[in-house]
C-alpha cells in the first residue's frame, strides 16, 4: 500500500503543473497578422504578412505571462505580389524604404510582459512595437482566447485572436499620409503548442 | 494651401524649384550658388520626410549626407580659386564613405563577402559620380546641367525601383539644380560659381539611386549609365554661342545616358502602384 505522502505527492503533480508557467511555441502555419489601412479616403485596403514567429509564456494560475512575436516584413502580401508583366507590384513598394524598408529592417517585434486578464479571460496584451528601429508601447485588445486539447490529435493547445490600432507615422513611416492613412488596424490570429 | 503641399508632385517638384529658384536669384552673383540646390532639397525633406532623425534609417541618413553638402560648398568656395584635383579626390573619397554609411544597415544584413562587394561597389559609384560633377562643376553651366540630369535620372530610376519617397529626393535636387541653370539662363551670363555648384545634386541623386538598389529594387546595373552624365555635358564646348542656348545642347547632351538608364529600368521594371 502506498504511503500517504506518496498519494498526497502524486496528486499534488498536475496541480504543480498548471501552476508552473507553460511556455508555448506559435504555430507559424496557424499564425499571422493583418492589417487594413484606409486608401485616399475612399477604401479599406487589407493586407497580411505571411510568416511570423514567436513564444508565449503563460502561468494561467498566476495569471501572468509574456509574448514575443517576430514578424517578417518582406512577407507582406496584399494581393499584388508579382505581376505577370514584370513591373513593380504593390507588395514591392511596401518592402520599399516608403513603407516597411525590409532590407534595413527585416523584422518588427511585438514584445508584452504583461497580460491583463479579467476572471478568467485574457482581457488584453500589454507591450512595445518596435518597427523601423522604433519602439513605442502598444496595447492590443483579445477578443478571444482558449486553452484546451487539438480537436482531432488531442495535443493540448492555446488559440487567441488579438487586435489593436497604431498610428505609423510614430514609427517614422510618414510616406503618403494623410492620403494612405495613418492609422493602422492589426488583428493577428495566433495558435501556439507547448514548447 | 495644405491639401496642395501633400500632393507628391507639389513638394518634389514645384516647391524646390521654386525655394531654389529664389535663393539662386540671391545667389547667382556668388560662389555660393551651390546652396540653392541645398535650400531645394531642404524644402523636399520637410514637405515629404520632416526633420525628425528617430531613428536613424538609410533615407534620414542620405538626407542628413545632403544636408551637409552645405559644408564642402561654403568651406571651398569662401576662400577663392579654383577647386584641385586633391580637394575634389577628398570629396570624392568623403561622398564613397558617406555611402557605405547610408546604406551600412542594409549591407549588414547581407553575407560578409557580398556586403563588402556591395559597399565597394556603392563606394566608388558614387565617388566616382561626385568627383566626375566637380570636374564639370568648374563651367558652372555644365555643372548645372549636369545636376539637373542626375537629380531626373536619380528620381526617374528610384520611382521605377518602386520607391516613391526617394524618386521625390532625386527629382527636388533635379529641379533645384535645373533653377540653378534658368538663372544664368534668364541673365545671360554664367555664375561665378565654383566646382562645388552641383554637389548636392549628384550627392543626392548618387544616394538615392544606391538606396533604389539596396531598399527598393532596382537592378544595380541600372545606376551605370548614370556615370556618364557629368561626361556627357563636356561634349558641348563652351565656345561663344549664347548662354541660354550652351544651356539646352548641354542638358540635352546630358539626357542621353539619363534616357539610357531609365530605359535600361524600364524593360526591368515598370510603374509602382500604391
Amino acid at each position: 500500500m502506498p504511503r500517504l505522502s506518496t498519494v498526497l505527492l502524486a496528486l499534488l503533480a498536475p496541480l504543480s503543473a498548471m501552476a508552473a508557467p507553460q511556455t508555448y511555441n506559435v504555430d507559424a502555419l496557424h499564425s499571422y497578422p493583418t492589417f487594413t489601412v484606409n486608401h485616399l479616403g475612399m477604401a479599406t485596403m487589407h493586407g497580411r504578412f505571411d510568416k511570423m514567429s514567436g513564444k508565449v509564456v503563460l502561468d494561467q494560475a498566476a495569471k501572468t505571462g509574456s509574448l514575443e512575436a517576430r514578424i517578417a516584413t518582406a512577407s507582406v502580401s496584399t494581393g499584388d505580389g508579382k505581376r505577370a508583366d514584370g513591373t513593380r507590384s504593390r507588395d514591392d513598394h511596401l518592402r520599399a524604404a516608403d513603407f516597411f524598408n525590409s532590407a534595413e529592417f527585416p523584422e518588427m517585434v511585438y514584445k508584452s510582459t504583461k497580460l491583463n486578464f479579467n476572471g478568467e479571460a485574457l482581457e488584453s496584451v500589454e507591450g512595445t512595437l518596435t518597427l523601423l528601429g522604433v519602439t513605442k508601447p502598444v496595447k492590443l485588445n483579445v477578443t478571444s482566447f482558449k486553452c484546451g486539447p487539438h480537436p482531432f490529435n488531442k495535443k493540448p493547445m492555446c488559440g487567441a485572436n488579438v487586435e489593436g490600432t497604431i498610428k505609423r507615422t510614430d514609427f517614422g513611416m510618414k510616406f503618403g499620409v494623410p492620403a494612405i492613412a495613418d492609422d493602422i488596424k492589426l488583428a493577428i490570429g495566433i495558435e501556439a503548442y507547448p514548447e | 494651401m495644405e491639401e496642395l503641399l501633400q500632393n507628391p508632385a507639389i513638394q518634389a517638384g514645384v516647391v524646390p524649384f521654386v525655394t531654389a529658384l529664389i535663393a539662386a536669384a540671391l545667389l547667382m552673383r556668388t560662389r555660393l550658388l551651390g546652396l540653392a540646390q541645398v535650400a531645394g532639397f531642404a524644402a523636399v525633406v520637410a514637405l515629404a520626410i520632416g526633420f525628425s532623425f528617430e531613428s536613424l534609417t538609410s533615407t534620414r541618413k542620405l538626407v542628413l549626407v545632403g544636408l551637409f553638402t552645405l559644408l564642402p560648398i561654403l568651406l571651398l568656395e569662401l576662400r577663392e580659386g579654383s577647386t584641385r584635383a586633391a580637394a575634389r579626390a577628398a570629396i570624392a573619397l568623403v561622398a564613397g564613405l558617406a555611402g557605405v554609411w547610408v546604406a551600412l544597415r542594409v549591407l549588414q544584413q547581407k553575407e560578409t563577402a557580398a556586403a563588402l562587394l556591395a559597399g565597394v561597389a556603392a563606394a566608388l559609384y558614387l565617388a566616382a559620380l561626385v568627383e566626375s560633377t566637380l570636374r564639370v562643376g568648374s563651367d558652372p553651366v555644365r555643372g548645372a546641367a549636369t545636376g539637373l540630369m542626375l537629380g531626373l535620372a536619380g528620381g526617374a530610376l528610384a520611382l521605377l525601383g518602386a520607391s516613391a519617397l526617394l524618386a521625390q529626393m532625386g527629382i527636388a535636387v533635379g529641379a533645384a539644380a535645373g533653377a540653378t541653370l534658368l538663372v544664368q539662363m534668364i541673365a545671360g551670363k554664367r555664375s561665378p560659381a565654383g566646382a562645388t555648384l552641383s554637389l548636392p545634386a549628384s550627392v543626392v541623386a548618387g544616394l538615392v539611386g544606391l538606396l533604389a538598389v539596396f531598399t527598393a529594387s532596382l537592378p544595380w546595373y541600372c545606376l551605370l549609365p548614370t556615370l556618364a552624365i557629368p561626361w556627357a555635358t563636356r561634349l558641348v564646348p563652351a565656345g561663344s554661342r549664347p548662354v541660354w542656348l550652351t544651356a539646352f545642347l548641354t542638358a540635352l547632351a546630358a539626357l542621353v545616358p539619363l534616357l539610357l538608364a531609365v530605359g535600361l529600368a524600364w524593360f526591368t521594371a515598370g510603374t509602382p502602384s500604391t
